[in-house]
């Protein structure tokens, strides 16, 4: 949120405002992006999750040449690993594990890839954790910066956990992709890391896409790059100490 | 500070040239914005869906790499999302000319995709919503029974969208691929049936010219142009304004070298009636984006412009209309005015007035 004398180039312009929707109701959370106005009012206690969305929302369709996943992303020794997953993976709250084990978190959400190179552009936010999530990641860490937690979202309840001093201070460094990994948390399923063949590495992926039609050609070309540099897996866990430590054995060998 | 004089005595206001207006103006000039020019470009050409073009200029002035790497990658997205746009547009082309090669004669592609198809230089960057062809009337029937048994179905199936389109806007009702996702409106007259407006969809398909290697023809020189002209207008808020006024300018600059065309567009703005529209539009091309017209046309056109006090009005509403949006800025309201406007240039009569409104109140707006 900058204001006109500044000297940037300012992306897009995302507002939070609470209005009526009409005289005495109770105010409402309304999202404006450039001015308009796509999602639904939502209650008061909420803002932050609308910011959330807002932001995710903004940044979707910048129109940037950047090829966007669903997708946490942590980087290590300039290699980043690439967690593509829809609501629900274990994701974001893998990616917050990883963080506390000395990795670098570039997003929790999105991965973007710039389609002239293939590297990953960070946008490092607070984490954003739901549910049991919650309660695993402070039993894997009690040194977790986790925030207050929202109650009666549409996903249920949601904390945030803050990201590490280096996430923070690192944030505007790019990263090269090295390995394409689908989280998949299943209570009470042995840990497993199944190795995927080109083809079906590249249609999973392309199942996380977020701005894929509109980059045609260019989006094509920025997928299957990363998919023959990147060995992809299946991870399947049920508990985050389990699927950290199949990602120690993944990165520190391959 | 730019002043225009304007040879009716006008002279544009001595205020600096909004950014976006200076690059569809000169794209070399691209070199010299400050980030504030570029926060401002960068929203008004999305507003606009102009940000394409706007690179494409850029890119062909051979200025592109010395911009700030933000800017660049907002200009290179623009245009890899027109490239693919296009693409999918081309194929839904080939696609609707397999199955309607047998059926019509002529198969005219109307704006965006004629522009593809003609391999313009106003069609790099450009971004297409629809599909826009036009077919003889004798072939409409034909036409809608082959693209219904063939997979695509109608956007709008209320019975008063589809007698309003047929009655009055003289197209299909919107019809979409089901598998493809992509809509095609298929017209049989380009000109709205109003008052001053005397359409005659026979001699324009009568003029088309073919495109070689395909069972497509194209609208001849003047005739685009009076389509996009006509066009313009047809929202009475503008609300794409600048984007058509951007086409128009690029269709003259494109074909106005030779002069045989201009003599051509006096020819058929006389024979179709639209006289006034096309005052307009050669008014506010010249004056926003500099657009290169004849002194002998500007003076033939002069003849269909309306009395001074209106037409110091409609510079005040189309002006307004037309610029460039500001962020934190909600654009201006025009309002009934709009209605007048389109009114007052078509001479659309009351009744057909009427029922556009009601139109435009179920549609939620303009297109």
């Amino acid at each position: 949120m900058h204001d006109a004398a500044s000297p940037i180039v300012v992306d897009t312009r995302v507002a939070i405002e609470s209005e009526r929707p009409r005289p005495f109701a109770a105010p409402r959370i309304v999202a404006r992006i450039d001015g308009e106005n796509p999602f639904p009012s939502a209650p008061l206690h909420q803002a932050v999750q609308v910011l959330e969305t807002a932001l995710n929302y903004g940044i979707a369709f910048l129109g940037l040449d950047t090829l966007i996943l669903h997708a946490s992303v942590v980087e290590r020794g300039g290699r980043a690993l690439v967690l593509p997953g829809t609501s629900g993976s274990g994701k974001s709250t893998l990616a917050a594990a990883l963080e506390l084990r000395g990795w670098r978190l570039l997003s929790d959400e999105m991965a973007v890839i710039r389609t002239a190179d293939g590297a990953v552009l960070p946008i490092v936010r607070p984490i954003s954790l739901k549910n049991e999530a919650i309660d695993a990641l402070a039993r894997f860490d009690p040194g977790a910066a986790i925030g207050r937690r929202y109650q009666g979202t549409s996903k249920g309840i949601i904390a945030y956990c803050r990201p590490t001093a280096q996430s923070i201070s690192r944030g505007r460094e790019a990263a090269r992709p090295a390995w394409l990994v689908f989280p998949r948390f299943r209570r009470g399923a042995e840990p497993a890391l199944a190795p995927l063949d080109l083809t079906t590495a590249f249609g999973r992926a392309l199942g996380h896409g977020v701005n894929y039609r509109r980059l045609g050609a260019a989006g094509f070309s920025t997928l299957a790059d990363i998919v023959e540099a990147c060995p992809a897996y299946d991870l399947t866990f049920r508990a985050l100490d389990e699927a950290v430590a199949c990602i120690e054995s993944l990165t520190t060998t391959g | 500070m730019h002043r225009v004089p304007d040879d009716d005595g006008l002279s544009q206001a001595a205020r600096a040239v909004h950014p976006l207006i200076l690059l569809l103006r000169r794209p070399e000039a691209a070199a010299t914005l400050d980030a504030q020019a570029w926060t401002r470009v960068l929203y008004a050409a999305r507003k606009t869906a102009l940000l394409g073009r706007v690179a494409a200029g850029i890119g062909a002035a051979g200025a592109l790499d010395a911009l700030p790497d933000k800017v660049r990658s907002y200009l290179n997205g623009a245009m890899i999302a027109a490239e693919s746009n296009q693409r999918a547009l081309r194929w839904e082309v080939r696609c609707l000319e397999r199955l309607l090669g047998e059926v019509g004669e002529p198969l005219v592609l109307l704006k965006g995709m004629a522009y593809v198809a003609a391999d313009l230089p106003v069609a790099r960057g450009r971004r297409a919503s629809d599909v826009d062809i036009l077919v003889a009337r004798r072939d409409l029937a034909r036409v809608e029974a082959v693209l219904l048994g063939n997979g695509w179905a109608w956007v709008k199936t209320d019975p008063y969208d589809q007698h309003y389109y047929r009655a009055w806007m003289h197209e299909l009702p919107p019809l979409r691929h089901v598998a493809r996702g992509v809509v095609t409106d298929v017209h049989h007259a380009i000109l709205p049936l109003t008052g001053r407006i005397r359409p005659d969809p026979v001699a324009l398909l009568a003029r088309a010219c073919p495109v070689p290697g395909t069972r497509w023809s194209v609208l001849a020189p003047a005739d685009m142009v009076i389509h996009s002209v006509v066009h313009l207008f047809q929202d009475g808020d503008l609300a794409n304004g600048l984007r058509d006024l951007v086409d128009i300018d690029g269709l003259l600059r494109h074909y106005g070298t030779n002069p045989m065309f201009w003599s051509d567009l006096e020819t058929q703005v006389n024979r179709l009636g639209v006289g006034r529209p096309w005052f307009y539009a050669m008014r506010y091309a010249r004056r926003l984006l500099l657009t290169p017209v004849p002194e002998t046309v500007r003076r033939t056109a002069r003849l269909a412009a309306p009395a001074w006090p209106l037409r110091w009005l409609m510079d005040w509403l189309i002006m307004a209309a037309l610029a460039p949006r500001e962020p934190d800025r909600a654009r201006p309201g025009i309002g009934s005015f709009a209605l007048y406007v389109r009114s007052h240039w078509l001479r659309m009569p009351p009744v057909m007035l009427a029922r556009h409104l009601l139109r435009k109140s179920r549609r939620g707006g303009p297109r």
